[in-house]
């Protein structure tokens, strides 16, 4: 009987290949389970999870509170329909909220202060970059602050806040260092948003900029 | 018989070196998966039931505050068609919803889009520049303003200055609902200047070096029409009122 000796390179090669064959088979299948628990956030840490649907119950009651106002709104002006003193009085304090809203009227109420300093000596001076103030700026607003200035600068809308060298661009206009942050809202809430451990003034702090928290009473923000 | 063992002992050395090779590769491929994948906490099951059932709530809601404000509206045309008063004050409530954001808007303007990378970041990887995170939507929407972008939304989300951009883990929320990737930030403005100025940002330039090397979308587009959905918020304060 002849027996057929392959040579080592010839077994070598069709053992590549044979694993090159499991590896290409596995892989679109782990690309699969991947992109699926994507997907599905089955694998997520259960306390992301949570957050999340921390996040979407407040939406529900903001959604809840918009729906209950203009189906109110819409009852008034149905019962309003041929009385033009009650439809003038509906029309006119709807345009005092929006007023207030866009910020063309100046504004009061509690809320809390945020001093913040650069450390301009030393070897390595600290320097606030843009990240760290819109970070901040999306704590308070995300933790319950309704206006804010920043250095007495109203915030609105369309306002864009970024470093130019040394100053600040608040929108249109320019400021300085140190900044004063003033918030308007729930104070409360603002002070523990920012304070969570490992949140934006741990982060602050880490880079030496200083960061001084204080609740006030009656703040104003101009328009 | 002795050349066949040596080379035997080379065909077995060869053999072990591509199997560790593979073995190693395919650790590397599994590793960031392998324990999350085999390994789904029980509970998990249950707070995705409830994180989607509550969006099939909110989206209800959602639609529901559309209709509404739809018979506002219709209501608010025929009210306008009895007084000159009303006539003029509901056009002003108009201007003023627009400005606060509480009308959908459309117009030119620019399509700036970010997705995580389709690349499974191996072992020598950082993660971190594979996926989108929520800072770089809010410097994007911070850029758009800057260089004069009248409205601005995320996916189906109106981004007003009070909207939050946050992240839950790898999760993204703006306006406290769950963004799913694409991300595609939506901008109303001068195409032209809002596309060569957002281009010519140092922000925007890393980030489409980080898609030339770890392969996540990062596009911008010039648009002649673009639509953005109005805020579904109500615009009333709880706690600032007007200064006397």
């Amino acid at each position: 009987m002849k027996r057929t000796w392959r040579s080592p390179w010839q077994s070598t090669a069709l053992i590549f290949a044979l694993i090159s064959f499991f590896v290409g088979f596995l892989l679109p299948g782990q690309a699969r389970v991947v992109r699926e628990m994507k997907q599905t956030y089955q694998n997520e840490d259960p306390k992301d999870l949570i957050r999340v649907i921390k996040d979407l119950q407040q939406r529900k009651q903001d959604l809840l509170v918009e729906e209950t106002d203009v189906s109110q709104k819409v009852t008034q002006y149905l019962r309003s329909s041929d009385d033009t003193a009650a439809q003038v009085s509906q029309l006119q304090h709807e345009a005092t909220v929006l007023r207030q809203r866009t910020g063309t009227v100046p504004l009061a109420g509690p809320g809390i202060r945020i001093t913040i300093r650069e450390q301009s000596s030393g070897v390595s001076p600290s320097m606030l970059a843009d990240e760290d103030l819109l970070l901040l700026l999306n704590d308070l607003w995300a933790s319950g602050a309704e206006v804010i200035s920043l250095n007495g600068i109203h915030l609105t809308d369309s306002s864009s806040v970024y470093r130019a060298g040394l100053n600040v661009r608040v929108g249109g206009k320019v400021t300085q260092m140190p900044l004063v942050i003033d918030a308007i809202g729930d104070t409360e809430n603002m002070a523990k948003g920012l304070q969570i451990p490992g949140g934006v003034l741990d982060l602050l702090n880490l880079r030496r900029i200083g960061a001084i928290v204080q609740k006030v009473n009656l703040l104003r923000i101009s328009d | 018989m002795i050349t066949r063992g040596r080379n035997g002992g080379v065909f077995l050395a060869a053999l072990f070196v591509m199997v560790v090779g593979f073995g190693y590769l395919l650790a590397v491929q599994f590793e960031p998966t392998a324990n999350k994948a085999y390994v789904v906490p029980a509970q998990n099951v249950e707070l995705v039931e409830i994180m989607k059932g509550l969006e099939n709530e909110n989206n209800a809601a959602a639609q529901q505050i559309v209709d509404l404000r739809g018979q506002l509206a219709e209501l608010e045309s025929k009210g306008a068609a009895t007084s000159d008063e009303v006539r003029v004050l509901t056009q002003q409530l108009g201007e003023l919803r627009g400005k606060a954001g509480l009308a959908e808007a459309t117009g030119p303007g620019v399509v700036v889009t970010l997705s995580d990378s389709s690349r499974t970041p191996t072992l020598s990887d950082d993660p971190n520049y594979f996926v989108i995170h929520d800072g770089y939507l809010r410097s994007i929407v911070n850029l758009m303003r800057r260089y004069g972008a009248t409205a601005i939304a995320v996916n189906d989300q109106r981004v007003l200055g009070n909207s939050p951009i946050v992240c839950a883990g790898p999760i993204i929320l703006v306006n406290s609902s769950r963004m799913s990737p694409p991300y595609v930030i939506t901008a109303l403005g001068n195409p032209e200047m809002l596309a060569d100025s957002i281009s010519q940002d140092v922000f925007f330039r890393v980030l489409e070096m980080y898609r030339d090397q770890f392969e996540i979308t990062c596009s911008l587009e010039k648009k002649t029409s673009v639509t953005v959905p109005a805020s579904l918020d109500n615009a009333a304060f709880k706690y600032a009122v007007s200064a006397k």
